[in-house]
């Protein structure tokens, strides 16, 4: 019992603390959408209360833990309060039961994990994230190690463990990874295939779950004590409840922007931004892809607000114990100074609806919309460029490692990237890729953007070695899920929509209505 | 929809939605008959080395292991006892730890076990004088650690995480070898080391010490092979030890 608690505590905590945060949107999430993002909103409790601790230079107790929650909680209530739309017509209402055949999933599924006793662990997992997590919950306080090596959610939550009595974190790690395949299951059936045949909509699920349950690097990552299967989980989330707040459907109905999931897609994003000291980096993903769906017409104050106040309020308060407790940390990778820097930038992206909206009148070319998406891909593509041209050493080994990784066998994929590439190029045939107010286009964007941010990181700075380990072989893992979301929204496409020169008897039969 | 027109339908439609679909289906097969075949082979290769193993192990003529274990040494060393206590070891107790231990990284996981006992014992004026090491790092894998993730370079980078039990009883049993515990590095060294390699010291100081600035802070200074900071890193076992001050012994 005791290493079901010391396992499950923080899961179950997180849950809970999602459920009360997202209370005031539960009717407009949905049933499903509201449970599946309680966990990992409910998560962001713990960097909060690590940053409360820091500052008031106190234990990483209960009672933190409980400051964190708090202070996530009322935040959240506020945010909520503030971007709420009258004519946002709830969905549906959220059943008492359905709470507790949420929780029941969480422990049995928790349990069973615990039980298989299953973990996965390298240099990072036993000497960094754990003994940090141990060192935050004995100090109690933020280190510049800690910021700028592992950033602040992972060592949080594994101080959150040590409370529960854990003595190593795994289950949650499995837990992640089946949020993670559930909910792209949801997303695709709520977006992509909702127009779909029931036959259809059971068969590309099936396979979508299937290619992902069955991938060797999602099965490691899924009890790998790392930040990937998290930062995976966090990446889908965001862009996830983005293109269902500003959906294709909703913008043949004329409908605003969904500002319930705008607020998760904002903590999603915060998630990702702190998951990983990277994730600073990556974080600009789900901002482009926000900030192209919310200029698609005239920005609205609350809209906007509804994704950036979350991502801003979680960020921030999460790095504000740092900087009131440790003053201006120095440190090689992630010092006081450039995370001053990426904060502000990541305050300055807020105000990118409204200047993209003002650039929009005044550039011979738009830059509103997707099309935003796309100027961000070629400005992607030029600074990779400029990377490579100044640091060509580096830039040179990084894409020989990965190419030798990836392509060559050695990062564990085998034959997957092969199949992402063919996946890719075949999409813009079909025109998947182009083809404007559809669920593909935005989606290929931002694979095409995280992957440009990944090559830029990497040949700026991570030349990286052949073999699993290698960092870039490791974080191309968080698109997988992404991709194959993708392939699923597009073969919802080819099973859904009507033949223009398909055989008359095709040709008549009905589409499904939206229901 | 059914079979018949479902195949119509993917007749009739135009040839880069059906080579999607031979793209889609491919990959999926694909990783179908892999998962077939991991099923298959793997617990075959765990079984053929577990029978290795047995065979080797039982074979007439085979040279007597002088090394003591961990437990017979246990048992030699009241000092290292009174330390210990009489665990198994790395058996939980107080504030120690159980890690999982690779092929790959015993050194360093061992580092952090050690690490973290040696600074709480340092806390408590405890002098550590000597360390011991597996002789064989196989022996700390065991024939039980599973195989599921093995890699193609043969590290085993993942494995079912034994019971503590199982744990404790495979440390325990293993045969061990007797290392200094003295500073690996001296002051000139050290030095020499941080200007070469340019370590911070978030990277050089021991991520479960104390901070820095503390009496009674074990450091482990990390060896970067390799051109960058990117390569394959090792980690020095056990670098340097600050005796505790103002304690007495």
């Amino acid at each position: 019992m005791s290493a079901l608690v010391a396992q499950l505590g923080v899961a179950a905590v997180s849950m809970i603390i999602g459920w009360i945060g997202l209370w005031p949107s539960r009717k407009q999430l949905g049933t499903l959408t509201y449970h599946l993002v309680a966990m990992p909103v409910g998560l962001l409790a713990w960097p909060i209360g690590g940053s409360f601790s820091t500052w008031r230079e106190r234990p990483f107790d209960a009672i933190t833990a409980g400051v964190g929650a708090v202070l996530l909680i009322v935040g959240l209530w506020v945010i909520q309060r503030l971007t709420a739309r009258s004519e946002d017509a709830p969905s549906s209402a959220v059943s008492p039961l359905s709470f507790v055949v949420a929780l029941g999933v969480l422990l049995t599924s928790g349990a069973v994990f615990t039980a298989l006793r299953f973990t996965a662990t390298n240099n990072d997992s036993v000497m960094s994230y754990w003994p940090l997590g141990t060192a935050l919950f004995r100090d109690g306080t933020f280190t510049a190690n800690l910021i700028s090596v592992r950033a602040l959610l992972i060592p949080s939550l594994n101080a959150g463990h040590v409370i529960f009595g854990s003595q190593w974190a795994y289950a949650i790690y499995s837990l992640f990874a089946l949020n993670l395949v559930i909910y792209v299951a949801v997303s695709l059936l709520s977006g992509p295939l909702k127009i779909a045949s029931k036959g259809v909509r059971i068969g590309i699920t099936t396979a979508v779950v299937l290619f992902l349950v069955t991938e060797p690097s999602f099965l490691f990552h899924s009890v790998f004590v790392h930040s990937h299967m998290i930062t995976a989980l966090y990446l889908m989330l965001a862009l996830g409840e983005l293109w269902t707040a500003v959906s294709p459907v909703g913008e043949r109905a004329g409908r605003s922007p969904l500002n319930a999931h705008l607020v998760v897609a904002g903590l999603s994003a915060a998630g990702l931004a702190l998951a990983r000291p990277d994730g600073l980096a990556y974080v600009f993903v789900p901002i482009a892809v926000a900030i192209s769906l919310l200029t698609r017409h005239r920005v609205e104050l609350r809209s906007a607000a509804a994704f950036f106040a979350p991502m801003l309020y979680v960020v921030y308060g999460s790095f504000l114990g740092a900087f009131l407790g440790l003053g201006m940390w120095s440190s090689g990778k992630l010092g006081a100074l450039i995370a001053s820097i990426i904060l502000f930038a990541l305050g300055l992206s807020a105000a990118g609806p409204w200047v993209m909206q003002w650039l929009d009148t005044k550039l011979p070319f738009r830059v509103t919309g997707d099309r935003f998406l796309v100027v961000g891909t070629f400005t992607g593509l030029a600074m990779l460029v400029a990377v490579c041209i100044l640091r060509w050493e580096t830039a040179k080994l990084a894409a020989l490692n990965a190419s030798v990784n990836l392509f060559g066998g050695e990062g564990g994929y085998w034959y997957l990237w092969y199949a992402v590439v063919a996946l890719l190029v075949v999409s813009v045939i079909t025109r998947d890729a182009t083809r404007p107010g559809t669920w593909t286009h935005p989606a290929f964007l931002a694979i095409m953007l995280f992957v440009l941010g990944l090559a830029i990181v990497h040949s700026a700075g991570h030349s990286g070695r052949v073999g699993v380990g290698d960092s870039l072989n490791r974080v191309v893992f968080h698109i997988l899920p992404l991709i194959a979301w993708y392939a699923g929204a597009i073969a919802a496409r080819i099973f859904s929509e009507p033949l223009a020169h398909a055989e008359p008897e095709l040709a008549a039969e009905p589409v499904p209505s939206v229901s | 929809m059914t079979t018949r027109t479902t195949t119509a339908r993917v007749r009739a439609l135009p040839w880069p939605d059906k080579l999607m679909l031979v793209v889609m289906l491919g990959t999926l097969l694909i990783g179908l008959g892999r998962l077939v075949v991991v099923a298959v082979t793997v617990p075959y290769a765990t079984l053929e080395a577990k029978a290795a193993r047995s065979a080797a192990k039982a074979a007439p003529g085979a040279a007597p292991e002088t090394a003591k274990t961990l437990a017979e040494y246990l048992q030699d060393d009241k000092g290292f006892e009174r330390w210990w206590g009489g665990r198994l070891v790395p058996a939980r107790q107080g504030h120690d730890y159980l890690q999982v231990l690779s092929q790959r990284s015993y050194r360093r996981t061992l580092g952090s076990v050690l690490g973290t006992v040696i600074e709480q014992q340092n806390a408590e004026g405890v002098r550590i004088s000597k360390v011991i090491v597996p002789k064989n790092n196989d022996a700390l894998v065991g024939g039980e650690a599973a195989t599921f993730f093995t890699t193609a370079e043969g590290d085993t980078i993942s494995g079912r995480w034994a019971s503590v039990r199982t744990a404790a009883r495979r440390i325990t049993d293993v045969r061990i070898k007797e290392v200094a515990y003295n500073p690996v590095l001296t002051d000139e060294q050290v030095d020499f080391l941080n200007e070469t390699m340019g370590f911070t010291k978030e990277t050089t100081y021991f991520r479960l010490g104390a901070a820095p600035s503390q009496s009674g802070t074990w450091v482990m200074y990390s060896h970067i092979t390799g051109p960058d900071e990117s390569q394959d890193r090792t980690f020095l076992l056990i670098p340097a030890e600050v005796d505790p001050k103002g304690v007495a012994r």
